[in-house]
């Protein structure tokens, strides 16, 4: 009977013992991210989620982005966009509210970039093979050819859902722009969720929603253009934006000691040669941010500047061939330059 | 002062407590521990921490782009890939928290687990 009164009695301090060492850690328990990752849109997409409802938001954004790139893809056989290639010269397709949507946006960036953004450049993109197995230098009169198709004016929309090709043989690809309106698909599926904190990064387009849970900025880091996957040559804190870069370093092949990278000028049918090896683009549209990064990587330094620094609400992060980083006026105050390699030179303000 | 029983007691109580540390700090601490992770698609291949790595192991990876990580002591890379670019080779080893190499053909990634990191992701 003793023995029981005093186990009872062991028992509850026990009790507020295990509770008192409970306590503090609860107070520094830190919230866990929901987090994700797969391979969609030919790309390794990771989301992080905080909140409620976390793990429904991520499988939406994960079926969404499916979605988008079933209807999107020239990768694949079928979708709409297959479609509006096949019939190029030939007549009207049409086209769902989401691909009517990108291409229109896509034409505006276009026209804002004096045609440095172009997603006519389909038939350029499969002639150098870059995103095959057999990559090659094609012969100039090859690339003479097939720029000749590329021209943004000769794809015309017709509203509500209608679009065409002008010219037979010409090729829409929306490899630069698709990610980046999936990147804005997420934030609004993350919102309908009631989630208020959100990362979600689509090979390279980093895009937050809100802030981290402790109301800090997210630190997005642009990636060192030279240096070994994961290094970096500097942090932007931001909240509420899409960070996405565009450099020479992605995707390339190499011949004759000579780098081919992916992105082309839509003038020439070559691999852009401007002054940078790197841009990246910092704004709230997901969307615009992957389109004027290939705009402005197209550009070069001034131009780029000059477009990014006339545009509201848009930042941008250059890194020329000479190693030399700058900012727009917009991240002077916010920009950490933090390069671990010691190679690039910081200057601020031109 | 004390009986018997209340010495088992005491006894019992401590155990509890050590147990209970042990899990809390010991068990869950970071303690040197550098856990790679490589997964094809959603699977995960495999698991390592790489501080208790001694010899130099290898991982072959199937696929429609058959690839070979390299395992070493505190660190991990893709050796060899049959893929055209090769981007998983050339990203090098991977040592710290939140380092990681993707190769999309094959649809592998090896990741370094991290905590905490001075960046929460990097646009490239």
């Amino acid at each position: 009977m003793v023995h029981i009164l005093k186990l009872a009695r062991a028992c509850r301090i026990l009790a507020v013992i295990i509770l008192l060492m409970l306590m503090p850690g609860c107070i520094r328990h830190k919230e866990l991210p929901y987090t994700s990752s797969d391979f969609i849109m030919g790309t390794y997409v990771t989301q992080r989620i905080y909140g409620e409802n976390a793990e429904e938001a991520a499988k939406e954004v994960r079926q969404r982005l499916e979605d988008i790139e079933n209807r999107m893809t020239i990768n694949a056989p079928g979708g709409e966009i297959n479609n509006l290639n096949e019939m190029a010269g030939n007549g009207v397709v049409t086209l769902s509210s989401d691909t009517y949507y990108v291409i229109r946006e896509a034409l505006t960036y276009s026209e804002l970039s004096g045609g440095a953004f172009d997603i006519t450049i389909g038939p350029v993109v499969k002639l150098w093979g870059v995103f095959s197995d057999d990559a090659r230098v094609p012969e100039p009169h090859e690339v003479e050819e097939k720029v000749k198709l590329v021209n943004y004016r000769d794809l015309i929309l017709e509203e509500p859902d209608k679009a065409k090709l002008t010219k037979p043989g010409q090729i829409v690809d929306l490899g630069a722009i698709a990610k980046g309106y999936g990147g804005d698909e997420a934030i609004r599926i993350y919102k309908k969720h009631g989630i208020k904190s959100a990362y979600i990064n689509l090979g390279g387009n980093t895009v937050v929603l809100g802030s981290k849970p402790d109301g800090s900025p997210w630190r997005v880091a642009i990636q060192n253009p030279r240096g070994e996957n994961n290094t970096y040559i500097g942090i932007v804190p931001v909240t509420d934006k899409a960070v996405v870069t565009s450099g020479d370093y992605e995707r390339y092949f190499e011949k004759d000691g000579k780098r081919y990278h992916h992105i082309f000028d839509p003038k020439t049918g070559y691999p852009a040669e401007s002054d940078l090896i790197s841009a990246s683009v910092i704004t709230e549209k997901s969307i615009m941010a992957d389109a004027l990064s290939t705009a402005v990587f197209v550009l070069g330094l001034d131009k780029g500047m000059e477009l990014i620094e006339n545009l509201e609400g848009v930042e941008g992060i250059f890194v020329t061939r000479k190693k030399k980083v700058y900012v727009s006026s917009g991240l002077a105050e916010t920009f950490i330059f933090d390069d671990k390699s010691g190679e690039f030179e910081y200057v601020q303000k031109r | 002062m004390f009986k018997k029983g209340d010495l088992v007691i005491l006894i019992f109580v401590a155990a509890i407590l050590g147990l209970f540390f042990l899990y809390r700090y010991g068990l869950s601490g970071n303690g040197g521990e550098i856990t790679a992770v490589i997964k094809q698609e959603d699977k995960v291949l495999m698991e390592v921490d790489l501080s208790k790595v001694q010899e130099t192991q290898h991982f072959y990876i199937d696929g429609p782009y058959p690839q070979t990580v390299r395992i070493e002591n505190g660190r991990i890379r893709f050796e060899d890939a049959e893929c055209p670019d090769k981007v998983c080779v050339k990203t090098g080893w991977l040592d710290k928290p939140g380092d990681a190499s993707v190769c999309l053909p094959n649809k592998t990634i090896i990741y370094i687990e991290s905590r905490s990191s001075d960046i929460d992701g990097i646009s490239y």
